[in-house]
């Protein structure tokens, strides 16, 4: 922070290179214009005494706009008080100073205020080169929403330190499936985009040292109704099964969403730990956020006949049936007491062969090693790390059945997934899996249990009357497409009013 | 290896195959005086008792006896799959060759020992270990003697590895029973030869401490799959609910703590505030198909400690006293904002700030630095010892603790039980403590309510003095207290039958 100064605010903007007065000045115009401040006949240099003039005792909401919009990043909220305080104690040319020492000297943005706008975060969804299932449900909901609704994409800069507009080609690549974005041309400015007195809507997993804390700050202060998309508390709840480092990233997440105003769980199991979360949120003497379950939908898709083709060859062995099983190789999926009910059937004489579809996540290499043995033991299982999504949904239509005792899970996409090909599964008697399994189509099991895991995936090998009415659960459920789930996330995280919480 | 050393190891693996036998197998085989045959044999009847079962329990305890150290879960169902799979002689070579080569068995394998059944085992490998004596290790050494007195209890520590349980020596027994004689002080253990291992069976293992980390791992595997009990005294989840003013990374060993607790039976929090956040925690877990704790709360005592300072006199110039660690969430920088507007006002008092420099205390040093060499009657006070703290609550007008998250709040029920008033957070446990009387309660996030309330209670003489004889008359709660209910919630009647 700094201290005591005895230069006016535009002694110290007049101090600036050029090409940084000349920014910080627009943006000043623009802090007023939002603060409904007339600027009309002030001298352009007079601008920051003007602001200074219209900062005096700022209460801390105020204090955020400023110096998110003067220094173009958005304060945390350790920061926002600081400098609050220090308006309080010695005027607001600290703030204007302050702003100025953390302005974006290098890249020196055009600043918007987003006044009444709806803001949709998509960072990780259009920037990164992956595709997680947080990524397929945070581009459904921004094509949904962008199809229907006036909203305002917008992803953090490299720095993590502000929200700016997504480029053209971003766009157009979150929002059709079109070439991967070039990387803007050299010369482009980019345009920092300040939520305010409007909505901020996160349809995904928000992470990362500098961006939670900023986060947190724009929940608080931006005066904006927020929403955000909770996919689960697997790292707080079953750490045990998770990388480390993960924990901490999420938690930080967890601060920020902690001032949020509603959180749209993708399952009911999910919104009950979010609830928990809640709970333990109360220590602090906060009242957290709204929150409700919106369960994901699943559209089966129908895949082409040459994937159909390939997948009876890739994964089928004669004649046998093909038990499939899709999912990161990682503790929490089970994969091992997969293979050890496998192995308990097959010494009793079962037939059937055995596909994973999934990468290697963390700890898997005791699974590798175990899948290797038998493989080299000649049993008849297989391993693919990726397949495309054609063949993907060719495997589950060719698959006997699938498996998925996972422990934890905010939604089980997999269960999910095979029963809308109408292919029966066997799955967790517990949380999302037991919620997604509820309309029918699968059998559910105790996943702790290697021996309830056989058992089930046993029932479905032999006994017919039962799998060929799972099959017809499986293809009577009723349909849930994804413009019904946006149109009800929407709703829910974008009004104000009761909650059914 | 020297033969001698083959025959000690192959001695000490069969005593404790005998040891686990003994409380896991319906029928014992009479003892062959030759270590290896002798552990062979027993093995081989509880691998074939494991297979039979498919008894994950069972599995646990196998693999305790051969490797001196309690497996991880993924340990226990590794070795429950290969026993169930491999006849019981390939198994056996299996299970002695796979502990060969855990890294947390080998500074057991000469060790023998002692199955506790039905016991009462309260963990305290940080209390037995080190000197240190602030929140959580004095209500370790305060409860435990008591529980000693009334009841049966076996307090363990771990071996270096945190693989296994272990007996605490002489010198630890005194650090954790007779703290307040200090026996221990500047003395060394005369227990010689390795440490005696411990394990419990169907017993209570009681987390009254919060591990370390490198317990975890075995830790997790026994909550989960030992048939063991496991309950826990609930401190607070401030790594976690707070994690924006405490370092980044610290929720990585924390959520890992939440792993071993979320197989525990009951736990009881310190407040009614940290009750909650692990009642929230439990009440996550039924998502992923494991049972709730039960979480009650037995709230710590705020015993008066021997004070011998006079008390602050309405004529002296008054001092304003902040007491605890320098750490974000404790929020001392409101306090010295507050202090400044006061200052500005032209009141005169002077304001201490007693506790160590914690995590990101810069912020606070460089802000107080800056009012102090603007003149400002404004002092650190670091390493302060108890008689020192005691005095000066005493002295001072009055406290403020105006932290945004504590478990308990010690500060405030010390500041009240030397009759001196105090400014708090008007929610969670410093609330709790706060309803007893002698407190002013403001929302910490409210620069302008502490300014009034710390305003109040420098020109207000009629409200300091009514605070402060609510302060005197606050009922006392004892120690004795606490350790009764902290029995009764986790350990209950059951536990003084065995």
């Amino acid at each position: 922070m700094t201290t005591g100064t005895t230069q006016t605010p535009r002694d110290v903007v007049r101090a600036l290179p050029q090409a940084a007065r000349e920014a910080f000045l627009e943006r000043c115009a623009t802090l007023l214009e939002a603060l409904d401040v007339t600027t009309a006949g002030v001298p352009s240099a007079s601008l920051p005494d003007t602001v200074a003039a219209t900062l005096t005792n700022a209460c801390a909401d105020r204090v955020w706009l400023a110096l998110a919009v003067l220094s173009a990043r958005l304060p945390d909220i350790a920061t926002t008080i600081e400098i609050t305080r220090a308006v309080r104690l010695d005027g607001p040319a600290l703030l204007l100073a302050h702003a100025i020492t953390t302005m974006d000297q290098d890249e020196l943005a055009r600043v918007e205020i987003a006044t009444g706008q709806t803001i949709v975060d998509v960072y990780q969804t259009a920037r990164m080169p992956r595709s997680t299932g947080i990524q397929r449900v945070s581009r459904q909901l921004a094509r949904e929403w962008a199809a229907h609704h006036d909203i305002r994409l917008v992803g953090w800069r490299d720095d993590q330190t502000a929200l700016i507009d997504l480029t053209a080609d971003e766009r157009n690549h979150l929002l059709t499936d079109g070439l991967a974005p070039a990387p803007p041309p050299p010369g482009h400015r980019v345009t920092v985009v300040v939520p305010y007195r409007g909505r901020y809507l996160l349809p995904e997993l928000a992470v990362g040292p500098q961006l939670t804390p900023r986060l947190q700050g724009l929940a608080e202060y931006s005066r904006c109704r927020t929403g955000v998309v909770g996919f689960d508390c697997v790292p707080l709840t079953s750490a045990e099964t998770t990388h480390p480092g993960t924990p901490s990233h999420f938690v930080g997440n967890l601060a920020a969403v902690r001032h949020m105003d509603r959180i749209a769980a993708i399952s009911r199991s999910a919104a009950a730990e979010y609830r928990g979360w809640r709970t333990m949120v109360g220590a602090t003497g906060l009242r957290g956020p709204e929150i409700t379950g919106i369960p994901l939908p699943t559209e089966g898709v129908t895949p082409s006949a040459e994937a159909l083709v390939e997948a009876r060859e890739r994964f089928t062995i004669a004649d046998m049936p093909l038990v499939l099983v899709v999912g990161t190789h990682e503790p929490r999926k089970n994969h091992e007491a997969v293979l050890h009910a496998a192995q308990l059937l097959w010494r009793k004489g079962h037939r059937f062969s055995l596909t994973f579809v999934g990468a290697d996540g963390w700890r898997s290499e005791s699974f590798r090693v175990a899948l290797d043995d038998l493989q080299r033991a000649g049993l008849p299982l297989d391993s693919v790390s990726d397949l495309d999504e054609d063949l993907l949904w060719a495997a589950y239509t060719v698959a006997h059945c699938t498996v998925f005792p996972s422990s934890n899970e905010g939604y089980g996409l997999p269960v999910a997934e095979s029963i809308a090909v109408g292919t029966p599964a066997v799955t967790s008697a517990f949380g999302s899996m037991a919620e997604v399994a509820a309309d029918g189509g699968a059998v559910l099991v105790d996943p702790r249990d290697d021996h309830a895991i056989a058992d089930g995936i046993a029932q479905l090998l032999e006994d017919r009357e039962l799998y060929a009415s799972l099959v017809l659960e499986a293809r009577r459920r009723p349909r849930r497409t994804w413009a019904d789930y946006a149109a009800e996330v929407w709703a829910f995280l974008s009004t104000e009013g009761p909650a059914t919480d | 290896m020297s033969p001698g050393g083959h025959k000690r190891v192959a001695r000490a693996l069969a005593q404790r195959c005998r040891a686990a036998a003994e409380v896991y197998l319906d029928e014992l085989p009479e003892p062959i005086d030759h270590g290896a045959h002798d552990a062979g044999r027993l093995l081989d009847l509880m691998v074939r008792r494991v297979q039979a079962t498919a008894d994950p329990a069972g599995a646990w305890l196998t693999w305790t006896a051969v490797a001196g150290a309690f497996p991880t879960a993924a340990e226990v169902q590794e070795a429950r799959r290969t026993i169930e799979l491999y006849p019981p002689a390939d198994a056996a070579i299996w299970l002695l060759g796979r502990c060969q080569v855990s890294p947390r068995s080998i500074e057991s394998f000469t060790c023998e020992m002692d199955v506790l059944v039905g016991a009462v085992v309260p963990s305290v490998d940080y209390c037995a270990r080190v000197e240190h004596h602030t929140g959580i290790q004095r209500v370790v050494r305060e409860t435990l003697p008591r529980w000693d007195i009334r009841h049966d209890v076996h307090p363990v520590a771990w071996t270096d590895s945190g693989g296994i349980m272990r007996g605490l020596d002489d010198v630890e027994t005194d650090r954790v029973l007779r703290w307040n004689q200090q026996l221990h002080v500047a003395r060394s253990s005369t227990t010689s030869g390795p440490p005696r291992l411990v394990v419990p069976w169907r017993s209570n293992v009681v987390l009254i401490e919060v591990p370390l980390p490198q317990l975890y791992p075995a830790l997790q595997g026994l909550a989960e799959y030992s048939g063991n009990e496991v309950t826990a005294v609930g401190y607070d989840a401030i790594p976690v609910v707070s994690a924006d003013v405490r370092p980044y990374s610290e929720p990585d060993n924390y959520v890992q703590y939440l792993s071993v607790i979320k197989h525990a039976a009951r736990i009881s929090g310190i407040s009614v505030s940290a009750a909650q956040e692990f009642r929230g925690f439990a009440e996550a877990l039924p998502s992923q198909g494991l049972p709730a704790a039960v979480v009650t709360e037995a709230f710590l005592p705020g015993e008066a400690p021997h004070a011998t300072a006079p008390e602050q006199t309405l004529t002296e110039r008054p001092i304003v006293l902040c007491v605890g660690s320098q750490e974000q969430h404790k929020n001392h920088l409101a306090v010295l904002h507050a202090a400044e507007i006061l200052w500005r006002e032209g009141l005169d008092f002077e304001v201490q700030l007693i506790g160590r420099a914690g995590w990101n205390a810069e912020r606070l040093e460089a802000r107080g630095e800056a009012l102090i060499g603007a003149g400002r009657p404004l002092t650190f006070r670091r390493g302060v010892h108890d008689q020192e703290l005691w005095d000066s609550y005493r002295r001072s007008r009055f406290s403020v603790f105006a932290s945004l998250h504590e478990g308990y709040g010690l500060p405030v029920a010390e500041s009240l039980a030397c009759g001196t008033p105090v400014i708090t957070t008007n929610y969670g446990s410093t609330r709790e403590i706060a309803e007893a009387g002698g407190c002013l309660l403001i929302d910490p996030r409210n620069d302008d309510e502490l300014v009034a309330a710390m305003r109040s209670m420098l020109v207000d003489d009629a409200l300091w003095t009514r605070l402060s004889s609510e302060a005197r008359e606050r009922p006392i709660r004892t120690w004795a207290d606490y350790a009764d209910e902290l029995w009764e919630q986790l350990i209950g009647s059951e536990g003084d039958e065995s």
